[in-house]
């Protein structure tokens, strides 16, 4: 059930009305069927592994508690080492299983052995990657005593299952939303304002931006080979936009889902294409995945408290499983790892030009703009390993690219259009330093604005819809 | 944390938050109010034909080419309160019927027409039949269907435009599936201008994929149609024929295929469906050059062919008219053709007139029994 279809604007319908109808404590529990409900239409199989994830935390976060109470360290340490280690072991299975065993069977026969390691079709649950990470969360917080456990199962289990966030994020820290789930929610017209327009907002960038964006892409790197330099330029750009725009517009669908029913999720896109330098792109792209890296894995590899060298390892060592957390496949850790060599150089270019060029000539403006155009130039062209699916495609893409072949100029219009379409969106945002920008708009300004974007997406709607590129991670 | 509360705070947290949403309603209902009037202001104006000829085709129906035949035929129709005659088939109707002529024809037989020619390039029978059902008996109302079919179109064929595509149209799968909301969908669809342009933007922009807009499934843009419907062809027959262009088209051999009875019926359909209407049908062999028909076997196979729709129409009461009567060398001068089946101009007129004398002139027998 995509956001952008009839049928999950019935089934909010209903679950709204139903919602307002019911106290505080029933709200909770027809939200969590409302959400088992939600995730079933996938897969109702994968309800079971849902329930699974939800009891091993539930039941960890008690003991580690437990054992706090009864200042039993070892044993807090046993329960977090099980906990986690049991969510991984899921999330190893279900997505990188054949991975591991692919490369494994590789590097046997390249060493001579005569191997016959047979892979599992294995389906991948959907936003196994998102829940696995965010009840990982919840247990670790426990353990670092940043957090008391909860002891209601159903507010628990509503955590991690809520369905606007359920199957592709925010990983929002189990902390914040548990806070939410255990009081009553407060709805005003400001946040029903705000909720309707943030899901509208994230329906144009998903609807009319996207999916044309990311079916023009398609085609370019269905055969890369086909095409002239320029087109191949304009579908990295394009996968850019599309990529951005699902995503965030899925964020923007899914916290304004929540707003409707009084709760806040994080915020999960700060314009990051206009980043200045690569570690403010990841402070904007992705906020609640590469927070979650930051805290629950950088930080704990040493982050930069053990020297240069270590701090450049452990950067490029987060990224590449921040790569692989996207996918077992080695695109996705070549991106991951070209992301940590690009932080880890933008480390050491900083700390030269402190040491070197500490009043550089010229203005703040300048460089803040040779600076996006860089980082955007480097996300871009990195873009390529991402959407990639194999090396064979990869190797024809960037073969075409540096072919410098002319022609098929004309192919640029869309990139302008699309472009101009995700810019009329991010200015004002930035420019407000607020999403719901319109909500501050004079009356006539918000009217011609519902009606620009009513109109923009009668003409963008296609028939059929395309699903969240997050969803398969 | 303490995750209980009380009944009475939650009661009044909920009263305070609808209270809050009634306060609010007024200015959110305003709010859609004006989009709403602003909209409908939109859509009166998507009404004015001068409006809907500079922006972009509408994308209700599979193909552009129907969207643009419909709004001729809307354009037409405006002054006429029925249609007379309304042409339907593939190309080689598109092409080889050229309405005006028809009337001019028809009116130096002492008869008044209006026609109309809704011919579609790659549009075999069954499709035909589909849209004669839903589309254009409901629009035009004509008082005469004349269908024309070629030997080539009783087996498919791969210049015909898949049947699957056509049916996966906005308006045409919903036709295909009638459910209630599917017929509701359709007629919204039908009438509302602003729901016309849905995914016209994606398909400006997936136009320029390669650089240069250009849609393979519209050639409209590219060549040139009458306000009637009438696509005239270049007199190229003898250049084509030197390279090789119209190679694939052989003379016909070998049997038809069990698919042909898939033709039959649609063409049955058809006949039936203009009948409930309360018009005349007319089934039209439209003449190929005569090469199509010069391997050993060809005259024989063109009278079994002329015989077996002969006893089609028949055996449904319907009329079908053979201008060649039964002699594929009628129209056998390459000046006519464009290649082996679509006319130039000068074949396609010299067609109508004779489509025409027997339309207006002559009735056939086993038509009039079954009236």
């Amino acid at each position: 059930m995509l956001f952008n279809t009839v049928e999950y604007a019935v089934f909010f319908a209903i679950v709204l009305v139903a919602y307002f109808s019911l106290r505080h404590r029933a709200q909770n529990l027809l939200l969590l069927g409302a959400s088992y409900f939600f995730y079933g239409q996938w897969d109702w199989r994968f309800l079971s592994l849902l329930l699974l994830s939800t009891v091993i935390d539930f039941s960890a976060g008690l003991a580690i508690q437990r054992a706090r109470e009864r200042a039993l360290p070892r044993r807090m340490k046993t329960v977090l080492a099980l906990s986690v280690g049991s969510q991984l072991a899921i999330l190893g299975f279900f997505k990188y299983f054949n991975f591991f065993v692919a490369g494994a069977d590789g590097m046997l026969q390249s060493m001579g052995f005569s191997s016959s390691i047979r892979t599992l079709s294995i389906v991948l649950p959907v936003g196994i990657s998102f829940y696995t990470f965010q009840t990982i969360s919840y247990t670790i917080d426990i353990y670092r005593g940043a957090f008391l456990p909860t002891r209601n199962f159903v507010d628990f289990a509503l955590s991690v299952a809520f369905f606007p966030h359920l199957v592709a994020g925010p990983i929002q820290r189990a902390r914040s939303l548990i806070v939410q789930i255990e009081k009553p929610r407060v709805v005003t017209i400001d946040l029903w304002a705000r909720g309707l327009t943030l899901f509208g907002i994230g329906l144009i960038r998903k609807v009319a931006i996207a999916d044309p964006a990311g079916a023009l892409a398609d085609g370019y790197f269905a055969d890369p080979s086909s095409y002239p330099t320029v087109p191949l330029i304009c579908g990295l750009v394009l996968y850019g936009l599309q990529i951005y725009n699902d995503f965030a517009g899925y964020s923007e669908m899914a916290r304004g889902s929540a707003n409707l029913m009084g709760f806040d999720l994080m915020r999960n896109f700060r314009h990051p294409y206009f980043a200045a330098d690569i570690s403010d792109f990841w402070r904007r792209w992705h906020i609640s995945l590469s927070t979650w890296l930051r805290d629950y894995l950088y930080v704990p590899l040493g982050g930069n408290r053990h020297g240069r060298a270590r701090t450049h390892l452990n950067l490029i060592t987060t990224m590449v499983l921040g790569g692989l957390w996207h996918g077992a496949s080695w695109n996705f850790v070549a991106w991951g790892a070209l992301h940590g060599g690009y932080l880890s150089l933008h480390h050491v270019w900083r700390e030269w030009r402190g040491r070197h060029w500490p009043a550089a000539g010229t203005s703040s403006r300048v460089r803040r703009a040779g600076g996006m155009l860089a980082v955007y130039v480097l996300v871009t062209f990195t873009w390529l390993f991402f959407r990639a699916h194999d090396t064979a495609t990869t190797a024809a893409y960037l073969h075409g690219l540096f072919a410098f072949v002319a022609g098929g100029e004309g192919a640029i219009v869309p990139v302008l259009v699309l472009w101009a379409m995700t810019l009329a969106i991010d200015v004002p945002q930035a420019v407000a330093d607020e999403e719901v920008f319109v909500l501050e708009w004079p009356f006539a300004a918000r009217v011609a604005a519902a009606t620009a974007a009513s109109l923009v997406l009668l003409a963008s709607g296609r028939m059929k819809h395309e699903p969240f590129i997050y969803f398969q991670f | 944390m303490n995750p209980s509360s009380t009944s009475s705070s939650d009661r009044e947290i909920f009263l305070q938050a609808i209270h809050s949403l009634r306060i609010g309603v007024p200015i959110g209902l305003w709010c859609v109010l004006a989009v709403f009037t602003v909209l409908t202001a939109i859509e009166v104006v998507l009404r004015v034909p001068a409006v809907i000829r500079t922006l972009p085709v509408r994308t209700h129906f599979q193909q552009p080419g129907v969207v643009r035949r419909l709004e001729a035929l809307e354009r037409l129709v405006q002054d006429q309160p029925r249609l007379d005659i309304l042409f339907v088939g593939s190309s080689i109707v598109r092409c080889n019927i050229h309405p005006l002529e028809f009337d001019r024809s028809a009116a130096a037989l002492g008869r008044r027409a209006v026609s109309f020619n809704v011919g579609l390039s790659g549009l075999w029978p069954g499709p035909v039949e589909f849209y004669l059902e839903h589309l254009w008996l409901p629009t035009a109302r004509p008082r005469v269907v004349v269908q024309g079919i070629r030997y080539g179109e009783l087996q498919p064929s791969s210049r015909a435009r898949k049947e699957e595509d056509i049916y996966s149209g906005p308006i045409e799968s919903r036709w295909r599936n009638p459910t209630t909301v599917n017929r509701i969908e359709a007629a919204l669809l039908q009438d509302i201008h602003l729901l016309q342009y849905r995914g016209a933007l994606p398909r400006w922009l997936l136009a320029h994929r390669r650089g240069m807009p250009g849609e393979d499934a519209d050639d409209d843009p590219r060549v040139i149609t009458d306000p009637r419907g009438w696509t005239p062809r270049l007199p190229t027959l003898d250049v084509v024929r030197t390279r090789g262009w119209v190679a694939a088209e052989r003379p016909y051999s070998g049997d038809l295929s069990a698919d042909s009875r898939q033709v039959f019926a649609a063409i049955r359909a058809s006949a039936r469906q203009t009948h409930a209407a309360g018009a005349r049908y007319v089934l039209v062999n439209v003449p190929e050059h005569s090469y199509r028909w010069s391997a050993p076997d060809g005259p024989a196979r063109y009278r079994a062919f002329i015989q077996t729709m002969t006893q089609l129409a028949r055996d449904e009461g319907f009329e079908f008219i053979d201008v060649t009567q039964g002699v594929p060398n009628r129209f056998a001068d390459d000046a006519d053709y464009s290649d082996y089946h679509h006319m130039s101009p000068a074949g396609a007129i010299r067609f109508t007139h004779m489509l025409a004398r027997e339309i207006v002139t002559e009735r056939r027998p086993h038509a009039e029994a079954r009236r």
